[in-house]
């Protein structure tokens, strides 16, 4: 698994954390059962602080991606496929919304937003 | 608690033994008469030497800061300084003892004179005064003032020794002294000497209750 | 759980100088930094958890026992590393050694060889020929070797290279996998707290102006900077301090987001160090109303 943190990125920390956990899940990077490290061993890792690691926690674990077994340690849940899909597509239209948002602020219209989209889906 | 002693062991060593060395050499030149005080005079340079010693080191590495940092309590701090000064003095006394031994043993030309049980008594008696007129004023004051105080008490201690005898010279006229005097001669020489121990546990106690008093009150 | 230390309404009179309303509170598992500029009242406050000064008024609880009726107690599971050394410098470090331990009820000579080791300090060697990174270790490796819970430090990396400075951090950090253990440190130099404290509480002038924890001072405070036009005395009320100079205005801030709906693109937005937050906060020259 891997987290870079940024600093200078706007976001608070532990969202930063919770997007790339919830990535690595979605993407299978992390295997349903797998163990995570412990949010002191994280956060002496990353270099932060250990209640920015246990909010990066609580909130995965809150929507279910990740269970803690108290005096074992922290796993990765079992994903349902068809909530794993619904989120996979939840990250999807976030994407598509920040791109949205960036070409409306350089006044594309929505026929040139569309191009580009074709373009880039069949180069990659 | 001895594990402060040890300290002040391990800092004074080598002037514990450099004064040592000073003073097996000196006291065998005392005259007949004074003689008998050689346990007296070991006692005390011991005592005041190292004292001078580690109250220097303690100044110099503010170690009130780090005493009072350990899980000690401040009485125990100051209970470990009085008993270090009768360990310097029986130091004193121990190598003196073996030297003198040893000097017999080989034939050394020189006389080494063992050392008076009764000097001893009275060694204990004049570290117990001194001590206990000084440690209480190191205990409120603090160590910078150390060296001065304590030259200034040893000198005054001898000078007011005449005055003492003088004092004594003066009390003779009046009978109830002479009542109390003769009763204490008439002692047998035990008697004499636990009434001089106790005497200077006396001293000692009162000195060490100020003492602990002072240093609870100190700040650092 | 109770916390590990938890001063209330500390007050110490001196004659030139007051601390007063001290409070805080540091949970177990955690890292405080306290930062402040030289003469805040850094050293007393420490000072007087270690009962080394006497307290005017006011509670401290270390374990949740008051620290003077409990003393010798409380120290037994305290380590302290200062920013001086206080050891005698006549002594080796094994003779300084022989001579603490048995004061402590739980020392753990096998904790304390293995920190010799790992820090490379030579038993036999005089404690006054060591360099100032390494008698901090020292320091560190006796505050660690008697089953300490609480770490006190005093600025323990002032005077070090960043090299040493990232060493101690590390252990920091590892001492903190235990969750039982924590450790509260004063510095001035605050890049060290921006990795690893989770708390922090900041004084100045003997009093203490805020105690929090990092995460809410690096996402909600924010450095704004932009042109100075667009300061009034309305949009002040907002700033914690503002630096002016010719081409333009600093500021912190305390909630970053409602200074963005206000102003927002007129202005840059960024993350505060806490360098930055400790400047604003008692610099003379850039102090607002907050």
């Amino acid at each position: 698994m891997n987290i870079i943190i940024s600093n200078s990125s706007e976001g608070p920390i532990y969202e930063q954390i919770v997007r790339q956990i919830k990535e690595a899940i979605l993407k299978g990077e992390l295997e349903e059962g797998e163990l995570l490290p412990s949010i002191r061993n994280l956060a002496k890792e990353l270099q932060i602080s250990v209640i920015t690691t246990k909010r990066a926690y609580d909130e995965l674990e809150k929507e279910g991606f990740i269970t803690t077994i108290p005096g074992k340690g922290t796993y990765v849940a079992a994903q349902n496929k068809e909530l794993m899909r619904e989120k996979r597509l939840k990250i999807v239209e976030e994407k598509l919304v920040e791109a949205v948002i960036a070409a409306k602020a350089v006044n594309l219209s929505l026929e040139e937003i569309k191009e580009m989209l074709e373009i880039l889906y069949k180069e990659v | 608690m001895f594990s402060l002693i040890l300290k002040d062991i391990l800092i004074s060593k080598k002037i514990l033994l450099l004064t040592a060395a000073f003073l097996i050499v000196w006291v065998p030149t005392f005259p007949e008469e004074a003689r008998n005080f050689a346990a007296v005079v070991i006692m005390v340079g011991m005592a005041y030497m190292g004292l001078i010693v580690t109250s220097s080191a303690d100044e110099t590495n503010k170690a009130d800061i780090l005493l009072n940092s350990l899980p000690l309590r401040r009485h125990e701090i100051v209970l470990a300084k009085y008993l270090s000064i009768f360990v310097y003095s029986a130091i004193g006394i121990a190598i003196y003892l073996l030297v003198a031994a040893a000097t017999k043993v080989l034939g050394f030309p020189i006389y080494v004179y063992p050392i008076n049980f009764k000097a001893v008594i009275y060694g204990i008696l004049a570290v117990s005064f001194l001590n206990g007129i000084y440690l209480p004023l190191m205990f409120k004051f603090g160590h910078s003032y150390s060296g001065i105080v304590y030259i200034i008490l040893v000198f005054g201690f001898s000078y007011s020794i005449s005055y003492i005898i003088k004092l004594f010279k003066k009390l003779v006229n009046y009978d109830w002294f002479q009542n109390i005097v003769s009763f204490i001669m008439n002692q047998s020489d035990t008697v004499k000497m636990l009434f001089i121990i106790a005497l200077a546990l006396i001293v000692l106690t009162v000195s060490c209750l100020l003492s602990v008093k002072f240093y609870e009150n100190r700040e650092f | 759980m109770e916390p590990i230390l938890e001063v209330k309404n500390l007050r110490k009179n001196f004659r030139g100088f007051t601390l007063k309303d001290i409070s805080f509170s540091l949970p177990r598992g955690f890292i405080m930094g306290f930062i402040g500029p030289n003469g805040a009242g850094k050293s007393t406050t420490i000072k007087l958890i270690m009962n080394l000064l006497k307290r005017d008024g006011g509670e401290i609880k270390v374990f949740g026992l008051d620290n003077i009726k409990h003393e010798k107690e409380i120290k037994e599971k305290i380590g302290f590393v200062y920013e001086e050394s206080y050891f005698y410098g006549e002594l080796t470090i094994s003779e300084m050694k022989r001579v603490i331990a048995p004061l402590y009820k739980n020392w753990d000579e096998e904790a304390f060889m293995k920190y010799l080791k790992e820090f490379d300090l030579p038993a036999k060697r005089k404690i006054k020929s060591l360099s100032r990174g390494m008698k901090i270790k020292f320091a560190l490796a006796i505050a660690l070797s008697h089953g300490a819970e609480l770490l006190i430090m005093d600025e323990p990396t002032s005077g070090l290279d960043p090299l040493i400075r990232s060493e101690l951090l590390d252990i920091f950090s590892s001492l903190i996998q235990d969750e039982n253990k924590s450790i509260f440190f004063s510095t001035h130099i605050t890049s060290d707290l921006d990795k690893v404290a989770d708390y922090i509480t900041l004084i100045n002038k003997g009093k203490i102006i805020f105690s929090t924890t990092k995460d809410e001072i690096i996402e909600n405070y924010g450095i704004v900077k932009g042109s100075k036009d667009i300061l009034d005395e309305n949009i002040k009320k907002y700033f914690v301090g503002i630096k002016e100079n010719k081409f333009g205005f600093e500021g912190l801030v305390k909630d970053k987001k409602q200074i963005k709906k206000l102003l927002k693109d007129t202005v840059i937005v960024e993350k505060p160090t806490l360098e930055d937050v400790m400047l604003y906060f008692t610099k003379e020259e850039y102090r607002c109303s907050v």
